[in-house]
């Protein structure tokens, strides 16, 4: 397990002179160690993920009637996102106060009663134990002492706060509650998740080889959104040419947002500095992939969201998902895209929500090439481990003084995202 | 009789396509649907659920070109390959018009290092036309490895 050293550095036990070497401070020079060791991973699951925090656990309407169920992760803890006989949502954690098997494995499901197949100890589901088997014994001993508490063998359970149907959990007693968590970030996720019933249209899972926090690196980064990827540039999703923001709480939270057909009289320069995903000739046989419809009143292309430490939002066009982080190693994190629409949306406005998820996701034209993006570094830093990222666009340092930042050209939330990461790391 | 030769018109429908996609003319891949063609490609959780968002949803065959050219001259992806097997082919239902067919596959991925693995198994449900040069009027593949190991470039 690895302990924090007096000087602020991550030391890993039995490893000696293995310090993390990161003057005080500095959010714009990364070391890559950061991606690479597992001794910080573990850490960070303790002071992150089970820290005070709120992590995403899903949707209300993925649990819509008293004992449905989700079965995900916290991290590297497996837990159950329930609800009761009395309509109250639950986050337990799907270990049986028994003998610490998984209570329950499907993906979803209802029951009554949540049952560990091992020895048969039952719950409510909301995580109150109700059935342990000869418990008395059989009439020659056995059994267990009849003080033993009922009450005191449920499944644990853990902080749970909702925003317009997501569901959060937190180890953590000293987190903040979620309104001020999510801070300045608030209006833009109330933009999408405005409290209108949401359905579920389907989920896309991919295996990511790299570390969990590029993935924040990468959807904080307003920078790289039109460089690598053609369809932004090209079809004019995200330039950073275009009117945008971003903005970043100190809790981890932020928003990168870009306003579309902004930037007419900007857009040449880049094929003046002859930038590849800028491709002027570049056409769709079939324009209906990115005819969106505006539905918010304003012609914000992409807006996504990152709600540290576990979850990303996207809308782009009218694709809207939750995009879930869970940290499976160092160098493996899993992506779960929960794709949703209104309930009420009109069949042709959900036929757009479905063609244009093939902008995103595993496959996406433009979300594939992050992945890549993210493995390809993974594979660089190897044997890098002394050596920095170099992150500068836009100065030195986080935004939080001068905020929203009103370009798409600062990694500011990057190093936003550091400041945290330092502080909750305490390194 | 007559079935037999729908069954050998649907297997070498299958294998042909395969090829393209194998062994590099993935430019063919929309040639082997009708114009208004449907292809969709669903994770198993999905289909199973009747939740309709797809891996890859192209509504007809020109979303198909766009999908290729995308993959030829925009996309950023590392090479490799893809090598398809078919088992388990049969008619389901045949009509004077059409023929629709399931059959299991597995992919096979090939990175340029060199690395094979496993990279989805699943069933294909398609209708295909009853002409002398039969094509794909749906192709509905439906994957059991919903945890796409990396990203999914090409189609299966």
């Amino acid at each position: 397990m690895a302990t924090v050293t007096p000087h602020g550095s991550i030391a890993a036990a039995g490893e000696t002179g293995s310090t993390l070497d990161w003057p005080a401070g500095d959010v714009s020079h990364i070391p890559y160690r950061v991606f690479t060791d597992p001794q910080i991973f573990q850490a960070e699951q303790e002071r992150i993920f089970r820290g005070p925090t709120w992590n995403y656990v899903g949707l209300e309407a993925e649990v819509p009637h008293e004992g449905d169920y989700k079965t995900t992760h916290i991290g590297e803890v497996p837990v159950i996102l329930s609800r009761d006989r009395d309509g109250r949502l639950h986050v337990l954690i799907n270990r049986c106060a028994h003998r610490g098997a998984l209570v329950l494995r499907e993906a979803f499901g209802s029951k009554k009663r949540f049952n560990c197949i091992y020895h048969q100890w039952g719950y409510d589901p909301n995580g109150d134990l109700k059935a342990v088997p000869f418990k008395a014994g059989a009439g020659c001993g056995g059994g267990l002492d009849e003080r033993f508490a009922m009450a005191e063998h449920g499944l644990k359970r853990l902080r749970v706060a909702t925003f317009n149907g997501l569901v959060f959990a937190s180890f953590s007693e000293r987190t903040p509650p979620l309104e001020e968590y999510l801070g300045g970030v608030m209006p833009a996720v109330a933009r999408v998740f405005d409290g209108r019933p949401l359905v579920v249209l389907g989920y896309l899972r991919q295996l990511v080889k790299a570390n969990w926090k590029l993935y924040f690196e990468n959807t904080k980064d307003p920078y790289h959104a039109s460089l690598l990827h053609l369809f932004h540039a090209t079809f004019g999703l995200y330039r950073s040419t275009m009117k945008g923001e971003i903005y970043a709480e100190p809790s981890g939270v932020g928003v990168l947002i870009a306003h579309g057909g902004t930037d007419e009289a900007k857009k040449d320069q880049y094929e003046r500095e002859e930038i590849s995903s800028y491709r002027k000739s570049y056409r769709l046989q079939e324009p209906a992939l990115l005819d969106i419809a505006w539905e918010y009143g304003d012609r914000v292309t992409n807006s996504i969201q990152t709600l540290f430490p576990s979850l990303v939002n996207h809308q782009i066009g009218n694709t809207i998902a939750t995009r879930h982080v869970i940290p499976r190693a160092v160098d493996r994190f899993e992506l779960t895209w929960t794709f949703v629409g209104y309930a009420d949306d009109p069949p042709e406005l959900r036929e757009k929500r479905l063609l244009q998820a093939n902008l995103v996701g595993p496959a996406g034209y433009i979300s594939l090439e992050d992945v890549e993006a993210l493995e390809i570094v993974q594979k660089a830093i190897q044997g890098g481990e002394r050596e920095t990222s170099f992150v500068e666009m836009g100065g030195q340092t986080p935004p939080f003084a001068a905020q929203p930042v009103p370009n798409l050209l600062s990694e500011a939330a990057i190093r936003g995202f550091w400041h945290t990461w330092r502080t909750l790391m305490g390194v | 009789m007559e079935r037999d030769t729908l069954k050998a018109q649907a297997e070498e429908l299958l294998y042909r396509y395969a090829a393209a996609i194998d062994d590099g003319e993935l430019s063919q891949w929309p040639e082997f649907f009708v114009a208004e063609g449907v292809y969709k490609l669903i994770p198993r959780e999905n289909y199973q659920r009747g939740l309709p968002v797809c891996l890859i949803y192209c509504k007809n065959r020109a979303m198909m070109v766009d999908r290729v050219t995308a993959i030829l001259q925009a996309n950023q992806y590392s090479p490799h390959v893809y090598r398809h097997h078919y088992s388990n082919l049969r008619l389901t239902a045949v009509s004077p018009d059409e023929v629709t067919l399931v059959a299991n596959y597995v992919v096979h991925r090939t990175h340029e290092e060199g690395d094979t693995i496993v990279f989805s198994t699943g069933r294909i449900i398609a209708r295909m036309t009853r002409t002398a040069e039969p094509r794909f009027i749906e192709k509905v593949v439906i994957y059991d490895t919903c945890r796409i190991p990396d990203l999914l470039v090409f189609p299966i």
